[in-house]
């Protein structure tokens, strides 16, 4: 591992710590809900990151298909894995912060459904590349996939301004009635921080894993052909 | 503490750990691929 590599890790693990003691520590407790609000500065900041990783996995499919570069089928599979991950978090945080708040884990409201529904085909993506033995056409299959697959994240993003349903308002963004207590906005930016700064390191590591099975790939070809 | 608050927290590193741990054999798996390509090379 390279020396630049280990201090940005040591830097990411200083954030999260940051974060963590920001949460648990400093942010003020809420009125209504109280301590089981601070899941809030772990689900919200891991759905940012989702978000940022579907992006650019989007980007990134859109660079394979115009160039069939690898290195950009590479940040794909990479910002898919990892966003998987976080939107993982989500769904795991979400109903237990919901089962003391609402009295149920889970109930199939259009930001939770649409959420579910990103989870699948971010899943499926996975296993398709996973999966497929059309090996040259895998890249492109799974880059039109994520392309479409892309679609249900904006929706994810608006379905809590589109359709009032169970899941809470916006807190940021979301008009006149929303808004935050500075001092939780304050550790949720911390929390967004540290989380977003892990999710670069990780995609960072698993972006040289894909690039080493790509380089082992070639390898495995030329010596077949010789 | 609410005891699902600390569930959310050490479920959420619980994921993280699991999937740096998945990382990690899949760099053990392309070091021990390396290494049988090197050595079916040198046969």
């Amino acid at each position: 591992m390279k020396p630049l590599f280990i201090l940005y890790a040591l830097f990411t693990l200083v954030l999260l710590s940051w974060g963590l003691h920001q949460a648990l520590d400093v942010a003020p407790t809420e009125q209504t809900m109280g301590d089981i609000q601070r899941i809030f500065y772990y689900h919200v900041p891991s759905a940012w990151v989702s978000f940022l990783c579907f992006f650019v996995n989007f980007l990134a499919s859109i660079w394979y298909l115009a160039s069939k570069n690898m290195r950009a089928d590479a940040i794909a599979v990479s910002t898919a894995e990892v966003g998987v991950v976080f939107c993982s978090i989500v769904l795991v945080t979400g109903p237990l912060w919901a089962k003391p708040v609402w009295g149920i884990w889970w109930t199939w409201d259009a930001r939770l459904t649409s959420t579910f529904i990103m989870w699948l085909i971010y899943i499926s993506y996975l296993l398709l590349r996973r999966f497929s033995t059309a090996d040259e056409q895998t890249p492109k299959l799974a880059a039109a996939l994520a392309i479409f697959g892309f679609v249900d994240v904006p929706i994810v993003y608006m379905s809590i301004r589109w359709w009032r349903t169970q899941h809470p308002s916006p807190v940021i963004g979301g008009g006149e009635s929303s808004g935050l207590d500075p001092r939780m906005l304050h550790v949720l930016l911390w929390n967004f921080l540290a989380f977003a700064a892990y999710g670069l390191l990780v995609v960072w590591r698993r972006y040289q894993l894909e690039r080493g099975r790509q380089q082992l790939n070639i390898l495995y070809r030329t010596q077949g052909a010789a | 503490m609410p005891r699902n608050l600390v569930i959310a927290y050490v479920a959420t590193w619980a994921i993280h750990i699991g999937y740096l741990l998945i990382l990690a054999g899949g760099f053990r798996k392309l070091a021990r691929e390396v290494r049988e390509l090197q050595s079916r090379k040198e046969e």
